[in-house]
């Protein structure tokens, strides 16, 4: 479990002030693809293979093409060859598009960031061949499309992430309650969300995703201002889901939300490790590409038994 | 420094807004929007900063504001004294009319007006010409523009309020027309007469002339001859009306049988209407008999009477002491109104000196038609006197009836009896009669023959419009050709020059002839009324016809019974040598001056007996029934009438004095116009709070 901490390396990589500049997500997207995609060495996962299952014996009306005619030879009896399919990787992108993810402190929100996210992840599995979909929700869902690999699917997808926010609150159980019935093949779940909600219900319903079968892995937005709580004057803070003010003095608020707001993240974390998903804390200020590092590395730790085969028996 | 509107002043207070306000800034209105207050709690704001002000510089600017605005709203001005005025307002014409009609005897209404009128007299200036008059029927000078001229100026309104001192209510009615028209002659009459300070002062403002009404205005007065009267240019009319302590009035009237058919008769009693105000209170009064001294004879009798109605009722005749009673109402709050007099009619003898055949029972004779014409009725007695010639007349028969050959004597007299003003009825039943008629008409030779008549005659050309016929002037009773005539003589009128023919035969021969001689008339009929002339003593024109000659003398209610308060009575003429005299209820005799045949002392209600006459003849006088309508009267009924109402006076002085203050101080407050630095002051201080306010959110939002 890896953590892109607000400190992380940003070295040459892509300031997300700056790539936040680009209007066009599916821009944005290609820029962070195309930069990490040079900085790789070619992928061994990419491409697709069969793989030998068993051997049938011949009946008429077989298509006389999978005929093994080695073994015909060895053994002159006719036997089909049959292969099994290594499935593509099909992959879902649970964006959370709550009122709260379009909070943000450095001239971008958090919804932004996490669009961008989304799109780059998508532009990065479409490139490689994989299946991607996509799942925008509030505190229902609100777009759902599923996993493809089709020309036209990832315009699509940018379009849906594209759009604007219409629900209010952050309810988490709800929309992981209707992806576990959406979609019922196992795949990759990228879970892109503020977490802003009670962690226990959350827990519940990833477990269950989990006894799926799912693969996961959590992005935790979070803007600096959130973490920090770093405002100068006292002022009535209004909650952008609610519309609740409360009058704060930062000065003097800023230690106990500081502290529940880390035993907020423990808690999170501590979930996520129970259930044996991918946590990644990430600060709307880090580069995307360090996300789409965290993704590779997740899916290397999954994926360590993978074996290339080739499409036709030897 | 004054202020022509002191009221915005007040808005002086608002300099608490900036104060408030800037308290109020302690607490920040800022809002940060955030994504999620689940880890945030509310912070307490800090209390120790929020009693102390920031930016007091700003916060004086912003008062100083608010003090200046509203200063300069309120107008201020240097008061200085007022110029001293070269012109003096001209002098009134002040006609003040005191109303002393009954209906002021109210309780406390005297002493209102009295009141009243020493206010109206002390307002008055050294300028003003004031005459006081009192009115009830008639208007009174109590004091007129000369004598106040006369009187020291500055003794002018104590000596008035002294002279009115003296007045006192009467028991007349409110005849508000009279009195209103002739003050108004007063004021015309007196308008020529100037003031000598008026000459020297050289003003020409025009002198207001006003009269002033101090009244209870009662809705009984009387208003009928404004209705017509043209109203002159300049004269006003100021109200002062006073109001009495209750409303409650109810009043009694005697209805005598000169107002109907009402009579006192032993059996039926004498009528009375009972009157109650709109605005009373009362319902239930009680009425009953009682002695000219006040005593009650009887317990009475029980009314019920709705505010705003009247009601008519008889009360038994009680066996009082002859001819003398009252009736007496009460339970009313106003007892002046409650009294009626009333007086029994006397039973009149009326003699008839009748010449000619006597005979009681023979109805060939005229005499026997005429006695049995004139009955008793309930208010006459008439005799038929005389005796065979040459007996002397009765003097006081009031007509003579001639028949036969009258001889030179009864002539003569009848003559005398002409010149004192009765009349003589005389008929030329035989030719022989035309001697008496030369006696009487002092005329000698004229002649009568009998006419020849073939048949008989009718009557032809009728003068219905003559006094004598007026009665049979209806068609119903025009009809007079069912008396034939037999026998007439044929009077040659040329021996007659005043005679006048007013009724004529068919065949154009006079057929009676109305002839003035002395005060008297003398009724000439050319045929015999017996059966053996005509049909007239048979014919259904007989009765009225001598109804008729008796009424030229001796009219039917000559001698009313009831009077008003102040009318004039019309008296019986004395007999000769006796002197006229009347007893007041008061008790006092009044001598009335030899030849007056009218008394118009009747200043008090009561039982007035003339003494002179024979018998005493009584009359009773009772207030005016309108005096007891003492409903207030609208005021719009004055206007109605064309009468120019004012406010008050007393007010109007109070309102121009202060109006003329108020002028002046606006005149200063337009000279000075403080207003417009205060208004300059407010701008330059507004631009300072602009640059102060300015910089001190530019110093905020460097330190932030």
């Amino acid at each position: 479990m890896k953590e892109a901490g607000i400190n992380g390396q940003t070295g040459s990589l892509i300031d997300p002030r700056i790539l936040m500049t680009i209007k066009n997500l599916e821009l944005r997207a290609r820029v962070v693809v195309e930069g990490f995609w040079n900085g790789l060495h070619r992928s061994p996962y990419h491409g697709f293979s069969v793989e030998f299952s068993e051997y049938r014996p011949y009946s008429p009306g077989d298509d006389p093409r999978y005929l093994d005619w080695r073994l015909y030879a060895r053994s002159d009896r006719y036997y089909l060859k049959k292969f099994e399919d290594e499935t593509n990787l099909r992959c879902h992108l649970l964006v959370d598009n709550s009122r709260s993810m379009h909070f943000g402190s450095l001239g971008f929100s958090k919804a932004d960031y996490a669009g961008t996210l989304a799109a780059s992840l998508a532009w990065f599995l479409h490139r490689q061949g994989d299946a991607v979909g996509l799942l925008v929700f509030d505190e229902q869902v609100r777009d759902y499309l599923p996993a493809r690999h089709r020309p036209g699917h990832l315009r699509h997808l940018m379009l849906a992430l594209e759009k604007p926010a219409s629900g209010s609150s952050t309810d988490l159980a709800v929309p992981l309650q209707r992806i576990a019935e959406m979609v019922k093949k196992r795949g990759f779940l990228v879970f892109i969300s503020d977490l802003l909600a009670p962690i226990e219900s959350l827990k519940k319903h990833l477990a269950g995703l989990r006894a799926f079968g799912h693969e996961m892995l959590l992005f935790h937005l979070l803007d600096p201002a959130e973490i920090n709580l770093d405002f100068e004057s006292a002022a009535f803070y209004r909650d952008i889901e609610t519309g609740r003010e409360v009058y704060v003095d930062p000065t003097l608020a800023r230690k106990g939300y500081q502290r529940r707001l880390e035993a907020h993240l423990t808690a999170a974390r501590a979930a996520c490790q129970d259930l044996g998903i991918d946590y990644v804390h990430l600060a709307t200020h880090n580069p995307l590409e360090l996300a789409l590092f965290e993704y590779l590395s997740a899916r290397m730790r999954r994926k360590p038994q993978l074996k290339r085969r080739g499409r036709w028996a030897s | 420094m004054s202020f022509l509107a002191p009221l915005f002043i007040f808005g002086a207070l608002a300099v608490a807004l900036p104060i408030l306000f800037h308290l109020v800034r302690q607490t920040s209105r800022e809002k940060q929007t955030f994504s999620s207050l689940m880890f945030l709690l509310p912070t307490p704001p800090r209390v120790t900063r929020r009693s102390r002000l920031e930016h007091w510089l700003l916060l004086a600017v912003r008062c100083l504001v608010l003090v200046a605005l509203s200063a300069g709203f309120a107008r201020p001005f240097l008061r200085r004294p007022p110029p001293s005025l070269a012109f003096k307002p001209p002098g009134r014409q002040l006609a003040i009319l005191i109303d002393a009609s009954a209906s002021m005897r109210r309780e406390g209404l005297w002493k209102s007006a009295q009141d009243r009128l020493q206010t109206v007299l002390r307002n008055t200036t050294s300028e003003d010409q004031v005459a006081l008059f009192a009115f009830e029927r008639v208007l009174r000078p109590v004091m007129t523009f000369e004598q106040w001229q006369k009187f020291p100026v500055d003794e002018r309104a104590s000596l008035a309020i002294k002279t009115a001192a003296d007045l006192t209510p009467g028991w007349g009615s409110t005849a508000l027309d009279e009195a209103l028209i002739s003050a108004v002659e007063w004021l015309e009459n007196s308008t020529g007469s100037t003031q000598p300070g008026d000459a020297a002062s050289g003003t020409t403002a025009k002198t207001v002339r006003r009269i002033v009404l101090i009244s209870d205005l009662q809705e009984g007065c009387h208003l009928e001859r404004l209705q017509g009267y043209a109203w002159p240019q300049g004269i006003e009319v100021a109200i002062e009306t006073v109001n009495p302590k209750t409303t409650s009035n109810a009043g009694v009237q005697w209805l005598s049988e000169t107002d109907g058919t009402y009579a006192i008769t032993e059996s039926a009693g004498a009528k009375f209407r009972i009157f109650n105000a709109a605005d009373s209170t009362r319902e239930q009064f009680r009425i009953g008999w009682k002695t000219a001294a006040g005593v009650p004879i009887t317990n009475g009798v029980d009314v019920y009477v709705p505010p705003g109605q009247n009601r008519v009722i008889r009360m038994p005749d009680e066996k009082l002491e002859p001819n003398v009673e009252a009736i007496q109402l009460a339970g009313d709050d106003c007892d002046f109104d409650n009294t009626a007099w009333v007086v029994r009619p006397p039973v009149e003898a009326v003699p008839i000196w009748f010449v000619g055949g006597r005979e009681t029972n023979d109805s060939s004779q005229l005499f026997y038609y005429v006695n049995r014409a004139f009955q008793d009725s309930r208010n006459q007695q008439v005799r038929l006197i005389g005796s065979a010639s040459p007996a002397p007349a009765p003097t006081n028969a009031v007509l003579a009836f001639l028949t036969g050959s009258p001889g030179a004597a009864e002539a003569a007299t009848a003559r005398q009896f002409l010149a004192t003003g009765k009349n003589v009825v005389c008929l030329l039943d035989s030719p022989a009669a035309v001697e008496g008629l030369s006696i009487l008409l002092d005329k000698p030779g004229i002649t009568a023959p009998e006419a020849a008549v073939s048949g008989y005659v009718l009557f032809g050309q009728i003068d219905f419009s003559h006094p004598l016929l007026a009665p049979f002037a209806d068609p119903r009773f025009s009809d007079f050709t069912k008396i034939h005539i037999w026998k007439y003589r044929r009077l040659a009128l040329a021996a007659i020059p005043q005679a006048l023919v007013i009724c004529r035969f068919d065949n154009g021969d006079p057929a009676l002839i109305d002839c003035p001689v002395g005060n008297g008339h003398l009724f000439l009929s050319t045929f015999g009324w017996h059966p053996t002339d005509s049909q007239l003593a048979l014919s259904s024109k007989f009765v009225p016809l001598l109804y008729s000659l008796l009424e030229r003398t001796c009219p039917p209610g000559r001698n009313r019974l009831q009077y008003w308060v102040g009318d004039p009575v019309d008296l019986p003429a004395p007999e000769s040598g006796s002197k006229m005299e009347v007893k007041t209820p008061g008790g006092s005799v009044v001598a009335l001056a030899a030849g007056t045949r009218s008394f118009s002392q009747t200043s008090q209600p009561g039982i007035y007996t003339v003494l002179s006459a024979n018998p005493p003849r009584q009359f009773a006088v009772n207030l005016d029934p309108a005096e007891s309508r003492t409903t207030p009267l609208p005021l719009v009924e004055l206007e109605r009438r064309g009468v120019p109402l004012k406010i008050p006076p007393v007010i109007q002085a109070r309102q121009a004095a202060a109006q003329q203050a108020r002028l002046h101080a606006e005149e200063l407050e337009g000279q000075q116009k403080l207003w417009r630095w205060l208004i300059v002051t407010v701008l330059i201080l507004l631009l300072i709070e602009t640059g102060i306010a300015g910089w001190l959110t530019r110093q905020r939002a460097k330190s932030a």
